[in-house]
């Protein structure tokens, strides 16, 4: 197995692609820590995990409070002693043009996206320095790469995520840890399938016109994800450090030739 | 001249590279108005640039706040009846390794630093339009490439960079252009600041020099020609671009001091 005994700390692992994560990593045999603000989400993630034997215990918390997430990492500390990876997946979107965007709607999209990554990250850093060993996955997106119409809030805060990821490489290879970044492009999510529905006349229409922006010409599936999150976390990728890791059906690469 | 009749904003135009953009852009005709949180520094901008024929005008504002930010734009509008450039350009730093960070540095940093950017698009963009104007961001090649001791900050300006296109997306129906720019170091009072706070000033101003393949720290009006490009028609088929202005700091595979200027003596 993969991913054999490593404590993994999943931030937003009650829906989409945290969750698919969080049943793949214990599929491979990590300890799952599956954290999420909607506490029946994240109980109901547990449950399919412990259903098929696998190891997961719910934190419940909040990623942009940094009193929660100081209480999450000293609770996982607590039950297992480490945190061997971080997977800082929690993050929401917006619609809009830079200016239809309400100030109020800003900030709290940094706050998930951004500050979300900053918090946990800040608290369970000093652990992993302390154990010279530790890998962490942030969630960027290709919008960060190539910019995304009517995702200006959006692919502002996956930007940040993705200069983050590269800067704290820098400064804890030192202590043996790994920081990378996973870019996805559109993976058909309950928040996918929701923002369709809910903008569009004909969502089917909308469907096909992603479909044929990736060359893949389909949409990517959460379980895509999981799985260049499992090479992140696992030793298979001891050498990667600092990088993007695109699994977007050939958004960016279609969009550059 | 290459900004005949324009308008334009430059926020944190009171002192380092954007006092450079305001000399550069008033220089080539441009109405230039000055935003920044520093009074004396405003107004020192403001009068010499006044003392030396050009037209320039003064407001006092903190880009972080939505307040000052509108009524900074409806000013610029009042006195010059119109804008058609804004050079998002204030902004600051936060260095210190990331677990370090406290939440409310944090929240500041990204205010000031991209929040900024977002408030004066919001009032401004109607503006823009009318005039198929053209946005500056002010990034840094620390958000392509991140840099040790400022994750904070490279996460801003990695946000910036994703922004820039994304605005460049959103407006060009409207001819409106967004362009950023990634300097690496250049001498300006924000880098003095920092270079201050290292343990060896004098090594660390060599070392900063040394970190770009050109040997050397940029000068604010390097940058801020590069900003003029933009604002100007030479850049009429430019938009979402990140204009990386770096003296080649990011080349080769090492981050700090080139071990090729090791052989070369200063």
């Amino acid at each position: 197995m993969r991913l054999a005994g490593k404590i993994s700390l999943i931030t937003g692992a009650g829906s989409g692609i945290g969750r698919s994560t969080a049943l793949r990593f214990a599929e491979e045999g990590a300890v799952v820590i599956v954290n999420d603000v909607h506490e029946e989400n994240g109980n109901q993630t547990v449950k399919e995990i412990t259903g098929r034997d696998g190891e997961a215990i719910f934190i419940q918390g909040d990623v942009t409070d940094p009193a929660d997430v100081q209480k999450m990492i000293e609770k996982a500390i607590g039950a297992y002693g480490r945190i061997d990876v971080l997977f800082n997946n929690a993050g929401i979107s917006n619609v809009g043009a830079l200016h239809e965007v309400e100030p109020d709607v800003w900030d709290k999209i940094m706050s998930v996206n951004v500050k979300g990554v900053y918090l946990p990250s800040k608290y369970a850093l000093p652990y992993m320095m302390e154990k010279k060993s530790g890998t962490i996955i942030n969630m960027s997106s290709c919008a960060a790469e190539m910019g995304l119409a009517k995702r200006a809030a959006y692919s502002t805060t996956k930007g940040a995520v993705l200069s983050l990821t590269k800067a704290m490489q820098v400064d804890y290879a030192p202590f043996n840890i790994r920081v990378n970044a996973l870019l996805p492009g559109t993976i058909f999510t309950p928040f996918v399938e929701k923002y369709l529905k809910s903008s569009y006349d004909n969502p089917e229409e909308a469907i096909a016109g992603i479909k044929t922006r990736q060359l893949s010409g389909e949409l990517g599936r959460p379980e895509d994800v999981a799985a260049a999150a499992i090479f992140l976390a696992s030793d298979e990728s001891r050498f990667m450090m600092g990088s993007p890791l695109y699994i977007d059906g050939g958004v960016v690469f279609g969009k550059n030739a | 001249m290459r900004l005949q009749a324009k308008a334009a904003v430059i926020t944190g135009g009171g002192s380092g590279i954007g006092a450079a953009a305001a000399e550069v852009f008033a220089r080539e005709g441009a109405k230039v108005v000055i935003a920044d949180l520093n009074e004396e520094k405003l107004s020192q901008t403001v009068e010499d640039l006044l003392s030396k024929g050009f037209w320039a005008y003064g407001i006092n504002c903190d880009v972080s706040s939505e307040e000052d930010v509108e009524k900074l734009i409806l000013q610029t509008v009042q006195k010059c009846g119109k804008l058609d450039v804004i050079f998002n350009n204030a902004g600051t730093i936060l260095p210190k390794p990331l677990e370090q960070v406290d939440g409310d540095e944090w929240d500041r940093l990204f205010q000031i630093n991209v929040k900024s950017m977002y408030l004066t698009t919001k009032f401004a963009i109607s503006h823009l339009k009318k005039n198929k104007g053209a946005i500056i961001n002010m990034a840094s090649m620390t958000g392509v490439v991140g840099q040790q001791y400022n994750a904070a900050y490279s996460a801003t300006k990695g946000a910036i960079i994703a922004l820039t296109k994304t605005m460049a997306i959103d407006y060009a129906p409207y001819g409106v252009r967004v362009n950023c720019i990634s300097p690496a170091g250049v001498r300006t009072p924000l880098l003095d600041t920092w270079l201050k706070q290292q343990e060896n000033p004098v090594k660390a101003s060599e070392a900063q020099d040394r970190s770009h393949m050109l040997g050397r720290t940029a000068d604010s009006e390097e940058i801020a020609r590069v900003a003029l490009f933009l604002a100007s028609e030479d850049a009429s088929f430019v938009t979402g671009e990140n204009i990386v202005c770096d003296g080649g700091a990011a080349l080769g595979y090492a981050a700090g001091p080139k071990p090729e200027w090791s052989r070369v003596p200063i």
